[in-house]
């Protein structure tokens, strides 16, 4: 027998008596003439729109791959964030009866950052799943390789090709020290799509990089229980982001940003992998790159 | 090899490249206020909140955050599904009652922000004859339920042998650890919390292995003992982990009516105490602070 337990997570109009105000609270006093004003720093909030995910790391139509974003905050070793989950079907777009309706729509809003949070060193980190049958998802050889195959198909869909046209968008490379190569397919998309008259991106362009469609897309049934497991994690640094955006007045167009996925050499690595890639310990890592 | 060396599927090597993503950054006090300002940008869209409290709360709130860390020694429960042990270890969790282990309370854990389930499931590669999970997940349970809450993890072994191109169903446990997340109506201290791992008895139920494991099992496990560590970190504006807490606002049904002298030593025995509780404890729970008030003026 089972129990149903349907409880609001964050369940708003308490109904206090009073506004709640505490010592930690800056700018305000809680005992007045005992703590000190200091000065008011506002929380900050992230919205984070994923673009796309360039990648094939499925083997069959049965395949899948999930996404967990969340903040992690170096100094204090741990993650800060409830997790944003993203779900993808085989060919890279979101997974569900009706992706095209996810189209722009795959974002979250991390609350609630202090300025502590800004000043320390927090990081986006979005970590890698395949799910799907225990045939393919558990196959040993199912996960990673690190050689580089000059006739693999590329899945590379933009879930949301509209940039902003005000100029104030900006292409961010990741803090990673891996070298990427220059010139490679992902970067000449945002170099031509965030051109400085800021105008949008020309439809051959669009064509050209969309391998993926979202009218092709079929539902494919998993015939026993949905596995998942480990592949890889990408990690970016939003010490800058979240520092620069404080000096300018508003949200403006927001930042692009492309962070490069990495897969650790033994799986049993994986639950520090993030912490690696901070670390820059990539000597047992690898990036899975494309052929140019 | 797995699965046989043969299998239909395309068997190209996955590959990588990039996660392609936008930034905006607002800047407000009040969540709700910046949605309201800025609706364009984010009506509609779900939010990730922080863990934990960085103020005092202005909303009711009732996270509990576990974090499946590691399990350790655990060579020896491997090793009963082969000689060479398996190739994954799948955990599960699920919230069941104490006092009636065969309930399990549905849809309370959250692996995501947005992604609600009755379990958690996850699947780890063996490092070295220790798992490594570094997993989080969120606990939403009602009131009435917390105090009899019983976190229940299953160990279930997998390999290549264990899967065939055919659906089939899934293999029983072969060990379990529990948790109770209340210790006497107070809710478990944030922190690391070590469990034993019990191997189950395939002759019996997991639910008649259950009890004897919360009785036996109490103890602080010894070093070789197979273990899995959990932590939890309670994010919570209505349970509290501050033992004088919990019985400053369950005085009544603790000491009852303040007639006798020993009810009323209890009473000023807690009140003493309470000074020394964390300011931001108290805040998290201030909405029962009024509570307090009932307390007959004179009578301690």
């Amino acid at each position: 027998m089972a129990i149903q337990a349907n409880v609001a997570t964050t369940t708003p109009g308490l109904g206090s008596p009073m506004p709640l105000i505490s010592p930690t609270s800056p700018g305000k006093q809680f005992f007045p003439g005992e703590v000190p004003i200091r000065a008011h720093y506002p929380l900050s909030h992230l919205l984070i729109n994923m673009r796309a995910f360039v990648g094939s790391i499925c083997n069959s139509a049965h395949e899948g791959v999930e996404l967990m974003f969340g903040l992690y905050a170096r100094h204090e070793h741990h993650f800060i964030s409830e997790f944003y989950i993203v779900e993808l079907n085989h060919n890279g777009v979101p997974a569900g009866p009706r992706p095209e309706d996810m189209v722009g729509r795959i974002h979250t809003l991390f609350t609630d950052l202090t300025s502590r949070d800004v000043a320390d060193e927090i990081y986006l980190v979005c970590r890698i799943f395949k799910t799907g049958e225990a045939k393919d998802v558990l196959r040993p050889d199912a996960s990673s390789s690190a050689s580089t195959h000059k006739d693999q198909s590329r899945a590379s869909v933009l879930f949301d090709m509209a940039r902003p046209g005000s100029g104030g968008s900006r292409l961010h490379k990741s803090t990673s020290s891996i070298i990427r190569p220059k010139g490679s397919r992902v970067s000449q998309i945002f170099q031509r799509s965030t051109s400085p008259d800021g105008q949008p991106p020309s439809p051959g362009l669009k064509t050209a990089h969309s391998v993926g469609s979202f009218g092709t897309v079929k539902a494919t049934a998993i015939k026993g229980p949905s596995y998942r497991r480990a592949f890889g994690c990408a990690v970016l640094d939003l010490s800058k982001v979240l520092q620069e955006t404080r000096a300018s007045s508003g949200p403006e167009a927001g930042t692009e940003h492309i962070i490069p996925i990495f897969v650790p050499s033994q799986e049993g690595d994986f639950h520090q992998l993030h912490e690696s890639i901070i670390e820059s310990k990539t000597n047992k890592l690898y990036v899975l790159r494309w052929s140019i | 090899m797995f699965f046989g060396g043969q299998s239909n599927v395309s068997t190209k090597p996955p590959k990588a490249d990039s996660i392609n993503i936008n930034i905006k950054v607002f800047h407000g006090d009040k969540v709700d206020d910046v949605v309201h300002k800025h609706s364009t940008s984010l009506h509609g869209v779900p939010r990730s909140n922080r863990i934990g409290f960085n103020d005092a709360p202005i909303q009711s709130r009732s996270d509990i955050f576990l974090t499946v860390a590691k399990a350790i020694n655990i060579t020896s429960i491997m090793k009963l599904y082969s000689s060479s042990g398996p190739s994954y270890v799948n955990v599960s969790a699920e919230i069941r009652l104490n006092d009636e282990p065969d309930h399990i309370v549905e849809r309370c854990i959250f692996r995501g922000s947005n992604d609600g389930d009755t379990r958690y499931e996850s699947y780890v590669a063996p490092n070295a004859g220790d798992l490594w999970w570094d997993e989080k997940f969120k606990l939403c349970i009602p009131e009435d339920i917390a105090p009899r809450a019983l976190l229940i993890f299953k160990f279930h072994l997998m390999n290549a042998a264990s899967h065939s191109d055919e659906a089939s169903e899934p293999e029983p446990p072969v060990a379990i650890a529990a948790l109770n997340l209340s210790i006497n109506g107070r809710f478990i201290r944030d922190g690391e919390h070590r469990m034993k791992i019990r191997r189950l008895d395939s002759g019996y139920t997991l639910e008649q292995q259950l009890g004897p494991y919360l009785v036996e099992d109490t103890a602080p496990p010894a070093v070789f003992d197979p273990v899995l560590s959990v932590e939890s970190f309670l994010c919570s504006t209505k349970f509290t982990e501050d033992g004088t807490l919990h019985s400053l606002l369950n005085w009544k049904q603790n000491i009852g009516t303040l007639t006798t002298d020993e009810s009323r030593f209890k009473m000023k025995e807690i009140l003493r105490k309470f000074t020394f509780v964390s300011e931001i404890e108290i805040l998290k729970v201030t909405h029962f602070v009024a509570f307090l008030k009932i307390v007959p003026s004179g009578s301690v």
